[in-house]
């Protein structure tokens, strides 16, 4: 044979054993996605090293998003057949429309006795949808609490934080500072007045619990309509204008949420238990306290669950689950809660109280906790997203206007707009149900 | 013809048609994938309703341009859009055409001008956003410090809609009168100097110059300036998101646009088919007043004498 025919033929076949060797390689090493989005991030983080230590023939890639950006990731790679296969979601309401189209894959029947052994099944019950299980809860209920900034409040010969809402008036009132020019310097309470998302209809809706209301309320058929255009719903907004422009305790130049808070710019505000792991690193000599949210007509939270879910569109499901317990069985978990400063309330198999004595912040987080009369979830409706955001963005309007001070017609007209609004966008995917007649008062029911 | 010629012309033409068609095949592919087939795609998909995560497309005829109608959100959007517009095309006009005569005269220091005047043009739109967002800060900024020297208290420029909106048209403005400024000068200098030399022998005054000889002959730039500044205005999108969304000081809908509210209701709501029906109303929108503008400055044609 001619040397460069020779040359040629060893050349391919060398190309070709070396093709396959590689292929073998590549057949024994699974390569995972995990996606998450930046809160959770340096925790999760944290895990997956872990496991990959544990489990050379497993390569996870964990990409951190801004949480916009990783919404959008999702709703565009997954229908795409693309994306991750391992995902964080808030349930119920981000993960629905997904579960809803079929791109999530249910647990997984080990994961499903992991959990039966280690939740409660009240917690379980409320992960389901459709009466089926798709994830593994990472933290929660992330409850809303009222952070109080002690210094100030013992400057104002205020001993305690706010136990109702005259309470919370009266403290921010006391609490409020001012420059020359009458120009608020230091808020007494920091409120969302703006942004660019649902968290503004979901902070008001804090307030509109306590006072007897609800933003989307079910029927008894499993229908929704709003439940905001009534007494609470009127009262709620009316306590955030006279907030801003009667007793004048906060205001939109003012910096606002937990940043504020660690600049002792504001005396209160209200937030879930991570802002704790932001005040440690950004202010860690602060000294505050952490309260249930003063009550009203009752006494109750919105509360969320954040889980881990396996998309369907996997390769390697046994390996995404396995990812997945590694990360929540019990001596991982805690660890994750610690480096993140998050809470996972209902898992039978850890003990709390060990837990706690490593942080009395969080022990002070889970006492205000159980002084809720009752949480309400996010509704499992796909639009739920629009149906906030546009109350929102409706919110953020009134906030700036002053004419609705002492104008209950205007007060009721920003109200009734918005819930006719929410109404539409609800009978528009099909699940609007006709709201029941109350013969009571909101007095009356929630005594 | 003798046959040999024949058959030499047909060996030629063939493969200069195959090469065109070689080089051209790329380009006209990429147009096809990136431009035609998603444009032609939004033009059918504005009368189905279906979500980004949903496979199921429902035909629904003109039901997402009436919904548009009832829109508040998209109405407030086609409305502070144009409120940039009518803001941002004459002062931005103006002040580039100003600009670029002033150069053509010849002042001292023109290219010091010309690249100072251009330099916010070649800088990308986010990060000048994000500067001019710091520069409109209402505790650390720029703007609130200078005004605090005339006793005046801090505004917050961004966090007011009324407010925000005239301080995003300044930075737009700010940062596009060099592009303008250039493609006026490079109109100007296009126009012979003996039309000047002859108008001034004749006793014409630099407003007149100016009036009858300048504008008449840059007409042609003048239009497109316009047309291009419209379809840009209309297109806003990149410094209002960045200067007043995601962020908790923002005043989030009040300064809505038309393009956030499309990348809103597709990206956020998943409402893919609603979003096309708002950009189908964008395109004719933008069409009608470009095709407005041509007829304006259409030149009127004089009749030959025969």
């Amino acid at each position: 044979m001619n040397k460069k025919y020779r040359f040629l033929v060893v050349f391919l076949l060398a190309a070709l054993l070396g093709l396959s060797l590689s292929n073998l390689s590549l057949a024994e090493k699974v390569t995972l996605n995990f996606w998450s989005d930046t809160t959770p991030g340096p925790g999760l983080k944290e895990q997956v090293e872990k496991f990959t230590n544990l489990h050379p023939n497993v390569e996870v890639n964990f990409s951190l998003y801004p949480l916009r950006e990783y919404e959008r990731k999702m709703a565009l790679s997954l229908p795409a057949g693309a994306g991750p296969d391992v995902c964080i979601f808030n349930l119920v309401p981000t993960a629905h429309p997904y579960i809803k189209n079929g791109y999530m894959a249910e647990v997984s029947p080990e994961i499903m006795s992991f959990l039966q052994r280690t939740v409660e099944s009240r917690y379980l019950d409320l992960l389901k949808i459709d009466n089926k299980l798709w994830c593994v809860p990472l933290n929660g209920p992330d409850d809303k609490i009222l952070f109080w900034n002690k210094t100030m409040f013992a400057e104002a010969g205020l001993a305690r934080a706010p136990d109702n809402l005259k309470e919370l008036i009266d403290f921010a009132c006391k609490l409020a500072k001012y420059d020359g020019k009458g120009n608020l310097l230091r808020s007494g309470i920091s409120l969302r007045l703006s942004g660019a998302g649902a968290g503004v209809a979901e902070k008001w809706w804090s307030w509109l619990l306590n006072a007897g209301g609800i933003v989307v309320e079910e029927t008894p058929s499993g229908k929704y309509h709003n439940g905001y255009d009534n007494q609470a719903g009127r009262e709620t907004l009316k306590f955030y204008i006279d907030l801003l422009y009667k007793y004048r305790v906060d205001a939109h130049a003012v910096e606002h949420d937990v940043s504020a808070f660690a600049q002792e710019k504001t005396a209160m505000f209200k937030r879930e238990a991570w802002a704790c792991g932001y005040i440690k690193e950004h202010a860690p000599n602060l000294n505050y306290g952490i309260a249930p949210l003063p009550r009203y007509r009752r006494r109750y939270s919105i509360a969320m669950f954040a889980g881990l879910l396996v998309p369907k569109k996997t390769k390697h499901p046994k390996e995404a689950w396995d990812l997945i317990k590694f990360i929540t069985e019990k001596e991982n978990i805690k660890d994750f809660l610690r480096t993140t400063g998050r809470l996972l309330i209902g898992r039978k198999d850890i003990d709390y109280n060990i837990f706690l004595k490593e942080s009395p912040k969080l022990r002070v987080v889970l006492e205000a906790y159980q002084k809720y009369e009752g949480e309400f979830f996010y509704p499992a409706i796909e639009n739920w997203d629009e149906i906030y955001t546009n109350l929102a963005y409706r919110l953020v309007e009134a906030y700036k206007n002053e004419k609705l001070l002492d104008n209950p017609e205007g007060i009721a007209k920003v109200i009734s707009d918005a819930a006719e609004e929410t109404d539409d966008l609800l009978k528009e995917i099909g699940v609007y149900g006709e709201p029941e007649v109350h013969s009571q008062t909101l007095e009356e029911i929630w005594q | 013809m003798p046959k040999y010629s024949k058959i030499k012309k047909r060996t030629i033409k063939v493969p200069q048609y195959l090469f065109c068609f070689y080089v051209l095949f790329p380009v006209v592919s990429a147009f096809l994938i990136l431009r035609v087939i998603p444009i032609s795609s939004t033009f059918i998909y504005a009368f189905f309703k279906f979500s980004l995560i949903s496979p199921v497309k429902t035909f629904v005829g003109l039901n997402n341009f009436v919904q548009i109608a009832k829109d508040p959100f998209f109405k407030l959007a086609f409305w502070n859009t144009t409120v940039f517009v009518v803001l941002t095309v004459p002062v931005t006009f103006v002040i580039s055409l100003i600009l670029a005569v002033l150069m053509d005269r010849g002042i001292k220091l023109v290219s010091l001008y010309e690249l100072l005047y251009f330099i916010p043009v070649v800088v990308p739109m986010v990060p000048v956003a994000m500067i001019w967002k710091w520069i409109y800060d209402p505790t650390y900024g720029l703007l609130n410090y200078f005004i605090s020297f005339f006793g005046q208290s801090p505004k917050g420029w961004l966090l007011k809609s009324e407010i925000a909106i005239y301080a995003i048209a300044i930075m737009s403005v700010w940062k596009i009168i060099g592009y303008y400024m250039v493609i006026f000068l490079v109109g100007l200098k296009g126009i012979s100097r003996r039309y000047y030399e002859a108008a001034t022998i004749d006793g014409a005054s630099s407003w007149q110059l100016f009036r009858y000889i300048t504008l008449p002959l840059l007409k042609p730039i003048i239009f497109f300036v316009l047309i291009m500044q419209m379809i840009q205005g209309f297109n806003v999108f990149t410094q209002v998101y960045v200067m007043t969304m995601e962020t908790a000081g923002a005043p989030g809908a009040l300064v809505r646009v038309i393009v956030f509210d499309v990348y809103e209701t597709a990206f956020r709501f998943f409402k893919m088919g609603y979003a096309c029906s708002k950009s189908l109303v964008l395109f004719f929108v933008v069409l009608t007043l470009t095709i407005i503008a041509f007829k304006i400055g259409k030149e009127k044609r004089i009749p030959r004498r025969r």
